[in-house]
C-alpha cells in the first residue's frame, strides 16, 4: 500500500448508535462477491481432528459469526483462514490469490497488509501509547510516522475513545482497550477482520457495545468480518452465522441469525 | 515444606531452556569463584613473600647492644635489581643467623641466591663476580627469598669494617635507608614492604570487582528462571501457592546452581593454582603452596557465595509479584526523578576530598570508599540516563523498530539499565586503569637513559678506584666531590661521588671495578624505576585480564537479561507476530533497546573512570602537566568490543525470539 492510498476516514460517531440499528438483519445480497474463501479445510493435531472439511466464504463488508461448542474447531478455522497456521488440506483464497500454501514470511505480510485482528486481550504493545499502537501497522507498511499517527488519531473519536490517545494500554479499561484494538485492526483498511472471542474478557454490556462497534466499523470500511463468539446476541449483530460441531459446519451457512441455544 | 517439593517437581519437568539458564549461572559463578579466589590468594602469598624479605630491612638497636652491623644496598645488574646485604660482627655476643643461611657469614665469605649464582656463573668475572670478593660458601634458601628468581647476595665483612658509619647512622633520621650501616641484634621475620602492600590492596580490589558482575549475573538468572515458569507458577498460585513460595522456589534453584558453581569453582581454583603460580607478579613467580588459600577461606567461599547468590536472587525478584493471573508487569510511566542527579556532586565531592585526605597522609580506605561512592552514582543516575535516551529515541523514531525500542526503554528504564550494568562496571574499571597507567608509564622515576651510580668510599682509596674504573672501560669515569665530610651519612675520611658510563653495560663493569678495587665502598643504585616498571607490567597484565573477565561476565548477564525479557513478553510477541509484525522488526527493536543504553552507559562509565583516575593521580601529587593523555585508542577499542559483544548476544538470542513469537496464539 502506498502512502497515497490511506484508508478513508471513518464517518460519523458510532458509539451512540442504538443496538436495534445494529441488529437489523441485512440481506445476503448486500454482501457482494466473496473476498475470502476457505474450501474443504482440514486440520488435525495428532489424533484430534480439529477441522474436517469446512468450506466458508466471506463477502465484502459481510459480518459472519462462527459459533459452536468448545473444542469444535472455531479458533482453528479462524487461524487457517487468516494464514496463521496452514491447513493440512484445502485451499484459502483471498480474492484472486491463494494464500494457504505461502511460506511463513509471506503469510506474515498478508496478515499485516490484508487482515485485521481483534482478540480477547493482550495484543496491544503495553509500552506504546494507544495512538501509536494504532499507528504501528501503518508504520510497518512504511508510512511516515507523522502521517501514520495523524491517520490513527482520526479513529479515536468515532470509536468513542477520544482523549485517550496518549494513554498506555495498562491505563485503559478492557472496553477502551478493545476499541483501540478495533482501530488498530481497521486502520490499514483490511480486506477481512478476524475476531476470536473479542468480548470474552468484558462484561456483557461492554462486550455488546464493542461488538456493535466492530461490526459497524468493519461494514463502514468495507471489510469482511469473521467473529468467533459464544454469545448469541453478538451473532445476531452479524449478517449471518455458522455453527461448527466436531470440526464441521453443522448447519449450512444461513442468511438468518443463529437460534439461541 | 512446599517449596522443596515444588522445586523437585519443576526440576523434573523443567524445560531444557531452564536447565540451560541454571547451567549458565553455575558456570558464571564457577568462573568468578576461580578468578576471585586467585586474586584473593595473591594477598597471603604476598604476605609470605613480605615475611621472606623482611630480614633485609635492618632493625636498628642501640649500638652497645648490637651483635652485628647490617648494610643493605640496592645493587643492580642490567635492568634487574640485586639486593646486597653486608654483615659484620661487632665482636660482642653471638651475631644472628639470617634466614636462608646456615650460619652468620664469616668475613670474606659470600652467600648467593640460586638465581644470582647462576647469573654470576654465566657472566665474565669482571662484569659481575668481582663485585663480591670472597669465597662463595653456599646458596641462600627459599625462606630468605621473595621468589626463585630473587637476586640476593650476603657478604661477610670483618668486624669493625662497617662500624665507620654507625656514628653517622645515629644522626640519621631513617635508620633503614639504603646503604646505611645499622647496628642490629636480630632479623625481622615478618613485614610487608610498601610495594607489596600496594600489590595486596590492588589484588583485593580486583577480587571485589570480579565478584560484583557475578551477582549481576545471578540476579538476571533469577529473573529469567522466574519468567520461564511464570505460567506454571500462575497456575500454582490459582491453586493456592503463595508469592513467598514462588520467590523461595527460585531462590532455592539459584542456590543449587550457585552451590554447584562454587564447588566447580573451588575445584577449578585448586587445579588452577599450580598454573597461576607461574605468572610472575612483583618480579617473580610464586610457590604454589604460598598461593593456595587455607581451608578456612575455601569453606567460607562455599558458605558465602551460594547464600549471597540466593540473596541477590531474592532481591531481584522482590518487585516481581506473582499474582494468580501471572506475574504482574503493569507498564507505567516510571520516569526517574531528576533529583537523582544530586548524588553526583555529593559523591564526587566526597571522592575528591577523601583523595585529598589520602594525599595528606589519610587512609587509602577513605579514598577507596569515595571511589565506591562515585561508582554507586552510576547505578543511581543510570536509569535516568536510560530513560532520557529512550525518550529521545522514541521522539525521533521514524521506523517502528526504533519507536518500539524507545518506548520500551521509557517503560522500564531500570530494567534497560540493569541489562547493561555489567558493562558499566567493566567500562569504569577500564577507564580508570587506562587513565592511570599511561601517566605512570610516562612518569620517569628511574634513571632512564643516564647511566650513573652513586658511590661512597674512603678518600684515600679515591685515586686507586679512579684508575680501576678507567681501566675497566675508557669511556667511564669516577667523579668524586673534593671535600670529605659535610654529609651526616658520611663517616670520617669518606667521600661521595658518582660513576658515569657511556652505556648501562659499561656501567655494570665500572660498578664492578669500583667494588673490586675498594671492597669497603658503597655503590648504590636504588632505582624506583625498576620496581615501578615491574608494577606497571603487572598492572597492564591484570587490567587486560580484568577487562576481559568483566566483559565476558557482562555479556553473559546481557544474554540472560534479554532472554528473560523475551519470555516476559511472550504473549505480546506472539500476538505481534500474529497480526503480521515481521520478526526482523522485533529483532531490530531488541538491538536498539540493548545497544543504545549499552553504548552510552559504557562510554559514560569509561569517562567517569578516566576522571576518577585523574583525580586519584592528582591526589597522589602528580603535577597536572605531567598527567598523560588517557589511552583513548584502547578505550575506544574496548567500547567497540563491548558493543560487538552486545550485538552478538542480541543476535545469538534471536532463535529464542523466533520460537517465542511463533508460539501458539492460543491461551
Ligand atoms: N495446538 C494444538 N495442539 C493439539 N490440539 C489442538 C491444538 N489446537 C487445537 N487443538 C484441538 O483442536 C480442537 C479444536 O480446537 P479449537 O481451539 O479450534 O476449538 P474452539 O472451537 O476454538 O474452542 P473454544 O470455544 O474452547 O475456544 C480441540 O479439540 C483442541 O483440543
Ligand atoms: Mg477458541
Amino acid at each position: 500500500m502506498s502512502a497515497a492510498t490511506l484508508p478513508p476516514p471513518p464517518a460519523g460517531t458510532w458509539t451512540s448508535a442504538p443496538t436495534t440499528a445494529i441488529r437489523r438483519p441485512r440481506p445476503a445480497s448486500a454482501s457482494g462477491p466473496a473476498v475470502l474463501v476457505g474450501r474443504d479445510l482440514h486440520r488435525s493435531f495428532g489424533a484430534t481432528t480439529a477441522l474436517a472439511g469446512v468450506t466458508l466464504a466471506i463477502g465484502r463488508g459481510e459480518a459472519v459469526a462462527a459459533m459452536g461448542p468448545s473444542g469444535s474447531g472455531k479458533s482453528t478455522l479462524l487461524h487457517c483462514l487468516a494464514g496463521i497456521e496452514p491447513p493440512d488440506r484445502g485451499e484459502v483464497w483471498l480474492g484472486p490469490d491463494r494464500i494457504d500454501h505461502l511460506d511463513e514470511r509471506r503469510r506474515t505480510a498478508v496478515r499485516r497488509r490484508r487482515f485485521g485482528f481483534v482478540f480477547q486481550s493482550g495484543h496491544l504493545l503495553p509500552e506504546l501509547p494507544a495512538v501509536e499502537n494504532v499507528a504501528l501497522p501503518l508504520m510497518l507498511e512504511g508510512h511516515p510516522r507523522r502521517r501514520a499517527v495523524a491517520e490513527a488519531r482520526r479513529w479515536f473519536a468515532p470509536l468513542g475513545i477520544d482523549g485517550l490517545e496518549h494513554r498506555l494500554p495498562g491505563e485503559l479499561s478492557g472496553g477502551q482497550a478493545q476499541r483501540v484494538t478495533i482501530a488498530r485492526a481497521l486502520v490499514t483498511t483490511p480486506a477481512v477482520v478476524f475476531a476470536d472471542e473479542p468480548t470474552a474478557a468484558l462484561d456483557r454490556t461492554t462486550g455488546r457495545e464493542v461488538v456493535a462497534l466492530l461490526v459497524q466499523a468493519a461494514r463502514t470500511s468495507g471489510a469482511g468480518l469473521l467473529v468467533v463468539t459464544h454469545d448469541p446476541e453478538v451473532a445476531e449483530a452479524c449478517d449471518r452465522s455458522v455453527l461448527l460441531r466436531d470440526g464441521a459446519l453443522a448447519a449450512p451457512a444461513a442468511p438468518t441469525p443463529a437460534g439461541r441455544r | 515444606m512446599v517449596v522443596p517439593r515444588l522445586a523437585a517437581l519443576f526440576w523434573q519437568r523443567g524445560g531444557a531452556r531452564q536447565r540451560a539458564t541454571l547451567a549458565l549461572t553455575a558456570a558464571g559463578v564457577a568462573a568468578s569463584v576461580v578468578l576471585a579466589l586467585l586474586a584473593l590468594s595473591v594477598g597471603p602469598a604476598l604476605s609470605t613473600r613480605g615475611d621472606h624479605v623482611a630480614w633485609r630491612t635492618a632493625v636498628a638497636v642501640d649500638a652497645d647492644q648490637a651483635t652485628a652491623v647490617q648494610r643493605t644496598t640496592a645493587d643492580r645488574f642490567g635492568d634487574r635489581q640485586i639486593t646486597r646485604v653486608d654483615l659484620a660482627p661487632t665482636g660482642r655476643g653471638t651475631p644472628p643467623v639470617p634466614p636462608g643461611l646456615r650460619a652468620f657469614p664469616a668475613p670474606g665469605v659470600v652467600w648467593l641466591s640460586p638465581a644470582l649464582a647462576a647469573l654470576v656463573a654465566e657472566q665474565p668475572h669482571e662484569v659481575l663476580a668481582d663485585r663480591y670478593p670472597g669465597e662463595v660458601v653456599g646458596e641462600i634458601g627459599p625462606i630468605g627469598l621473595a621468589h626463585p628468581d630473587d637476586l640476593v647476595v650476603v657478604v661477610g665483612r670483618p668486624a669493625g669494617s662497617l662500624a665507620s658509619s654507625i656514628d653517622a647512622q645515629s644522626r640519621y633520621a631513617a635508620p633503614t635507608s639504603d646503604g646505611v650501616a645499622v647496628p642490629i641484634a636480630g632479623f625481622a621475620r615478618h613485614g610487608l614492604t610498601s610495594e607489596l602492600e600496594l600489590y595486596r590492596t590492588l589484588a583485593r580490589m580486583a577480587a571485589v570487582l570480579l565478584v560484583v558482575p557475578t551477582f549481576l549475573l545471578v540476579g538476571a538468572a533469577a529473573r529469567l528462571t522466574a519468567a520461564q515458569r511464570e505460567q506454571r507458577l500462575a497456575v500454582l498460585r490459582l491453586a493456592g501457592a503463595t508469592p513467598g513460595s514462588v520467590v523461595g522456589l527460585t531462590a532455592l534453584e539459584i542456590l543449587g546452581a550457585a552451590l554447584l558453581g562454587t564447588v566447580v569453582g573451588l575445584v577449578g581454583y585448586v587445579a588452577a593454582v599450580p598454573v597461576a603460580a607461574h605468572v610472575p607478579l612483583a618480579g617473580g613467580a610464586f610457590a604454589a603452596e604460598d598461593l593456595r588459600l587455607g581451608a578456612g577461606w575455601l569453606l567460607a567461599t562455599l558458605a558465602f557465595v551460594p547464600v549471597a547468590a540466593a540473596g541477590s536472587a531474592v532481591a531481584a525478584l522482590r518487585k516481581v509479584v506473582v499474582g494468580p493471573l501471572g506475574v504482574s508487569r503493569a507498564v507505567g510511566r516510571r520516569r526517574p526523578s531528576l533529583l537523582r542527579f544530586l548524588v553526583v556532586p555529593v559523591a564526587w565531592v566526597a571522592f575528591v576530598s577523601s583523595a585529598r585526605t589520602m594525599r595528606d597522609g589519610g587512609s587509602t580506605l577513605g579514598a577507596l570508599a569515595g571511589l565506591g561512592a562515585v561508582i554507586a552514582t552510576l547505578a543511581v543516575i543510570g536509569p535516568w540516563v536510560a530513560w532520557a535516551l529512550g525518550a529521545t529515541l522514541a521522539r525521533l523514531a521514524r521506523r517502528p523498530a526504533t519507536l518500539i525500542a524507545g518506548r520500551r526503554i521509557v517503560a522500564d528504564p531500570r530494567a534497560a539499565y540493569r541489562t547493561v550494568s555489567g558493562m558499566v562496571l567493566a567500562g569504569l574499571v577500564a577507564g580508570f586503569l587506562f587513565a592511570v597507567v599511561p601517566t605512570l608509564r610516562a612518569a620517569d622515576l628511574g634513571d632512564g637513559g643516564t647511566a650513573e651510580v652513586a658511590v661512597q668510599l674512603p678518600q684515600d682509596q679515591g685515586a686507586a678506584v679512579r684508575a680501576a674504573v678507567r681501566a675497566a672501560d675508557p669511556g667511564s669515569r669516577l667523579v668524586l666531590s673534593d671535600r670529605s665530610g659535610g654529609d651526616p651519612a658520611l663517616a670520617a675520611g669518606e667521600v661521595q661521588g658518582y660513576v658515569e658510563a657511556s652505556s648501562p653495560a659499561q656501567l655494570d663493569r665500572a660498578r664492578t671495578a669500583v667494588l673490586a678495587a675498594a671492597p669497603g665502598a658503597l655503590a648504590s643504585s636504588y632505582d624506583n624505576g625498576l620496581t615501578y616498571a615491574l608494577l606497571l607490567d603487572d598492572l597492564g597484565r591484570a587490567s587486560v585480564v580484568m577487562a576481559l573477565a568483566t566483559l565476558v561476565m557482562a555479556s553473559a548477564a546481557i544474554a540472560i537479561s534479554t532472554s528473560a525479557s523475551i519470555l516476559d513478553q511472550r504473549t505480546t510477541l506472539a500476538r505481534l507476530r500474529l497480526v503480521g509484525t515481521p520478526v526482523s522488526v522485533l529483532q531490530r527493536a531488541r538491538r536498539w533497546q540493548t545497544l543504545l543504553p549499552l553504548v552510552f552507559a559504557s562510554s559514560g562509565a569509561m569517562a567517569s573512570g578516566v576522571v576518577a583516575g585523574v583525580v586519584m593521580l592528582l591526589a597522589f601529587a602528580v603535577a597536572p602537566e605531567r598527567i598523560a593523555e588517557p589511552a583513548v585508542g584502547q578505550l575506544v577499542l574496548l567500547a567497540l568490543a563491548a558493543v560487538v559483544a552486545g550485538a552478538l548476544v542480541v543476535a545469538a538470542t534471536r532463535p529464542l525470539l523466533v520460537a517465542t513469537s511463533r508460539s501458539s496464539p492460543r491461551g
